[in-house]
């Protein structure tokens, strides 16, 4: 774990430098994490029970990015790239398990063994997604604020930090982001969009 | 829309939700003329107020960064490690491994669980070494060193027991500031006893930095993680410090690559002798301990670099400015000391532990008696005997060396009775149940608990501030229900708020709030209603509904607790002290027998009134053998004054003041035993005990006994009847307590016994 760790860092700093391979390495380590945290759980706990999504994904992230980096100097830059990480992550399997329910080619979930996204909660997810890459376009920043706030789970303040801007301007932002994206999920997708983040999580 | 058009709408958007409702629409018009810009405002302002909760709460539900410490751990809550060490919780990781908070069900008290990290424990020579020097250390017996109880190995990872203690290391204590020199000099002298206890038995530490020594609240040095320092450490920090990297595959060599602070941390100590990777004796201990107490005269590393090269070259080659050059106030005679400890080569540095000591000794007497003309004598010694009359039941907690460390003070009071069968919970109970949906709600939990313990742990009482910790305590509830909020099905918060209210956690004073009493009740009715196979749920319930008179409704959750887990010994004990309580002796011991038959290791047998009281002395002192539970030493010694035993209770009441550094207390009980025997010495230990109860929480059932054995009726009975208002559970056994016998016919005694729901 100790030497994995090290290259976590490591990738950590070139997907920030916009490597998408070591992207795609990066989120392999954590869905292997997340297999190993499963089988943990599933081993010590009753099999019957569905596991919740949303502590074994937080858990698997947190054992393999946060563990020893509490020194870490560039807190703002590490977290910016993980919430992209987890972004990417989570809409990958929504995709994937879509993808197969809707009786696609069968392509092999790694996650599956470990949670159960609804198809509904899948479709909302993308739906943001595809949202969220349309505000890019408009407005890069909202995008990342989003993305801070929703999939890596930092605070005003925090984003603030990482995006280098006030806590005034990211409020604003996530003010208008959110009634922007409210608009686009309800006039693209018909969803209710209002379920979305609500309590209990996405996923 | 374009960006440009975008921005535009984003700065109309903002200004208008400024503006009051009703306005907007006659705002936006006067200031944005173009229609299409405005249609796209309104739509907007529309979304921004139908949005509500979108996207309120982050996908992974909380803050990642702060639950850090408190997440990722190997071993959830309630594992069995090695069949006998119950997990509580993480309390600290490091370089070195994970260590956590732990109960040793066997023998009924608090460890703390030290993992090795998983790379050492694939090495088998590495951890052939660990276990040895682990087993070395574990001879050591010495009021200063932390003790380590066993070694073991768990999924292929070994870990250490240790006592578990709570105070900061010596690290914390200096932050940059230099030492009181009064309580440096106590704590000098009782590192160098320790170090020197450890030599004779040829065991030496080769890691002694502030980290490693613990100093507990009581103000006592702990060294700790004797022996466990690794033998070729010091060649490996000499190679990354040379540049060879050439070794860089090995753990170590990476962690210092990717945190250079770790390896700094770690060579700063180190003796020539250590640096140059020579044989080492003792001596080097001397040498890493006088770095350590220039750093507690000075505040300021003896020998400090940026990288590990040119601290390794100071250490080598350079004296370190003299402690009185950075602070005046250090008396030669420390500098003295300080200096020959520092000697390069060991053939001229202190040869021996004891003679330091002895130097060190000397000092503080001098210091002491004036005859040194010091401010320091002005400054006064931190007070590790106040009036800190708090309770363990469990040997103090430490939370060894590691930093960030949450030390979650859970106190269990009251034999077995909230013992929490944590390991049959949880193969019993719903995963889903016991584990938050919101990381937001564990961290609230967690913070919960920690206010709880600052609202009854021992540094409240020590300050003695009932303010403090009325405030305290309504930062818990406010903490666990927001948990609660968090997660409305998150159990573990509904208990925990259950037994704060209910006065079974908390700390050593905690006590119950019978005022928010039907905040329990809904709390444990919601935790059933969520997870009926919770065996805890059902044993506080029953608990709680026994407090409340409802006896017969209790028995169906004890009931039900031993057919979820009939393996439980607590779960058929707790059940054995209800038939106590009710009378039913006869059962009752059934039930203590079943417990007794699944746990050899405990005593439940002597818990039932028809065991003889000279049984239950004998037993309890075998129980007592090794180990230092304060309250059951003194409950011990109860036993024995009332078996006339007044020698042998003179002793463990005693040596349980004593622990707490009540001399004078112990002096006088002693004193009275041997001018008036047993019945001076009960009015001397009631007459303590009266003034304590006036300023601080003191157990009830204690406070009663001493009232009832030295024959005080009156007091007795005012005690008890405090005792019911509070709620407190010493009432529940007024009939399986036999020693009540005499006030049977008293009416204020019926009296109590009819309002717990008995019948007389």
């Amino acid at each position: 774990m100790e030497s994995q760790s090290v290259d976590v860092t490591l990738l950590l700093k070139q997907v920030a430098d916009g490597n998408q391979d070591a992207a795609a390495k990066l989120i392999s380590l954590v869905y292997e994490e997340l297999h190993r945290v499963a089988e943990h759980r599933l081993r010590l706990e009753r099999p019957d029970h569905t596991l919740q999504p949303t502590a074994l994904v937080h858990e698997a992230y947190l054992k393999l990015v946060v563990q020893r980096d509490a020194n870490w100097q560039n807190r703002a830059h590490f977290f910016a790239v993980a919430s992209q990480l987890m972004r990417r992550i989570l809409v990958d399997y929504a995709r994937g398990r879509l993808r197969a329910k809707r009786g696609g080619k069968q392509v092999k979930l790694p996650l599956e063994k470990v949670f159960v996204i609804s198809r509904g909660r899948c479709d909302e997810l993308l739906a943001l997604d595809e949202s969220l890459e349309k505000l890019a376009k408009l407005d890069a920043r909202q995008s990342r604020v989003v993305e801070l706030r929703f999939f890596g789970g930092l605070t005003v303040e925090e984003a603030a930090k990482v995006l280098g801007v006030s806590s005034k301007t990211v409020k604003r932002e996530w003010s208008v982001a959110k009634a922007w994206l409210y608009g686009e999920l309800k006039e693209r997708h018909g969803h209710d969009a209002r379920k979305l983040g609500k309590n209990k999580g996405a996923v | 829309m374009t960006p440009e058009n975008w921005e535009k709408i984003k700065a109309l958007f903002e200004t208008t939700l400024q503006q009051p409702p009703s306005k907007r629409a006659s705002f936006l018009a006067r200031i944005c003329p173009e229609s299409d810009v405005r249609a796209e405002v309104e739509k907007l302002i529309a979304n921004h107020d139908e949005a509500g909760s979108f996207l309120s709460d982050p996908i992974l539900g909380g803050q990642v960064p702060k639950l850090a410490p408190a997440d990722p751990a190997a071993f959830d809550p309630g594992v069995l490690v090695d069949s006998r060490f119950r997990i509580v919780g993480l309390i600290g990781r490091g370089g070195m491994g994970e260590i956590y908070e732990a109960e040793d069900v066997k023998l009924r008290r608090r460890v703390a669980l030290k993992f090795l990290p998983e790379e050492l424990s694939r090495d088998p020579q590495v951890l052939e070494r660990f276990q040895r020097e682990a087993r070395a250390a574990s001879a050591l017996d010495h009021p200063n060193i932390c003790t380590v109880y066993e070694v073991g190995e768990h999924q292929q990872r070994p870990f250490i027991a240790m006592q578990y203690l709570e105070g900061e290391t010596l690290q914390q204590q200096i932050r940059g500031k230099p030492c009181k020199p009064q309580a440096s000099l106590e704590l000098a002298i009782q590192i160098s006893d320790a170090l020197d206890a450890a030599h004779a038995r040829g065991i030496i530490h080769r890691d002694i930095k502030p980290a490693n020594i613990f100093v507990t609240t009581r103000g006592q040095a702990k060294i700790l993680d004797f022996g466990l320092a690794k033998r070729e450490s010091a060649h490996r920090r000499v190679a990354e410090a040379v540049g060879a990297w050439g070794e860089s595959d090995s753990f170590m060599s990476q962690e210092s690559l990717t945190s250079p602070g770790f390896a700094l941390g770690t060579v700063a100590y180190m003796s020539p002798e250590q640096v140059r990777g020579d044989d080492l004796d003792g001596r080097t201990d001397l040498f890493s301990f006088g770095a350590v107490l220039y750093e507690m005269a000075t505040g300021r590393h003896a020998f400090s670099g940026r990288t590990s090269g040119v601290i390794f070259d100071t250490i080598l080659n350079r004296q370190p400015v003299l402690p009185r050059q950075l602070c005046a106030d250090v008396p030669v005679e420390l500098e003295q000391i300080i200096t020959k400890a520092l000697e390069k080569d060991r053939e001229v540095r202190y040869q021996h532990a004891a003679d330091m000591r002895a130097d060190l000794k000397r000092l503080k007497r001098d210091t002491e008696s004036g005859r040194l003309p010091s401010h320091q004598t002005s400054i006064k010694v931190p007070a590790t005997r106040g009036r800190p009359w708090v309770w363990k039941r469990w040997p103090w907690v430490l939370s060894a060396a590691l930093a960030p460390l949450i030390v979650l003070a859970v106190f269990i009071f009251g034999i077995g009775r909230n013992s929490e069968p944590l390991n049959s919970t949880s193969k019993a109970s719903s995963l889903k149940a016991s584990s938050p949906a919101s990381p937001k709600a564990l961290e609230a939990l967690l913070e919960g608990r920690q206010h709880a313990a600052e609202a009854y742990g021992q540094t409240i009482i020590k300050n003695g501030s009932k303010k403090k910790s009325e405030e305290e305590f309504s930062k818990c509830l406010n903490a666990l229900e927001k948990a609660i909020w968090e997660d409305p099905d998150y159990v573990p918060a509904y208990l925990e708020l259950a037994k704060v209210i209910m006065g079974t956690e908390g700390g050593e004073g905690a006590q119950p709030h019978p005022d928010l009493d039907d905040k329990a009740r809904a709390a444990l009715t919601k935790a059933l209603a969520l997870d009926e196979t919770n065996v805890s749920t059902h044993l506080l319930m029953a608990e709680y509904i026994g407090f409340g008179g409802g006896w017969d409704e209790a028995e169906n959750h004890y009931k039900r607790v031993i057919q979820l887990s009939p393996d439980f010994a607590e779960g058929h004990e707790a059940y054995a002290e209800y038939l106590d309580d009710l009378g039913r002796f006869e059962q009752g011991m059934k039930e203590h027998q079943k417990a007794q038959g699944i746990d050899q290791d405990k005593d439940y047998i002597s818990r039932s009134p028809l065991t003889p009281l000279a049984v239950r002395i004998e037993r309890r002192r075998k129980l007592m053998r090794g180990v230092n539970y304060e309250l059951e030493q003194w409950t011990l010694g109860d036993m024995e004054f009332e078996a006339g035993q007044y020698a042998e209770a003179v002793k463990d009441w005693g040596e349980v003041a004593r622990g707490k550094g009540w001399n004078e207390e112990a002096d006088a009980w002693e004193r009275a035993y041997a001018k008036g025997g047993g019945q001076a010495l009960i009015r001397e230990l009631v007459r303590v005990i009266d003034g304590i109860a006036r300023e601080h929480w003191f157990p009830r059932d204690m406070i009663i006994n001493a009232h009832r054995y030295a024959g005080d009726r009156e007091g007795t009975l005012m005690w008890l009847e405090t005792a019911l208002k509070e709620n407190d559970h010493v009432v529940r056994h007024v009939k399986s307590d036999l020693r009540w016998d005499p006030y049977r016919s008293d009416p204020r005694f019926q009296a109590v016994i009819r309002d717990v729901g008995l019948t007389p």
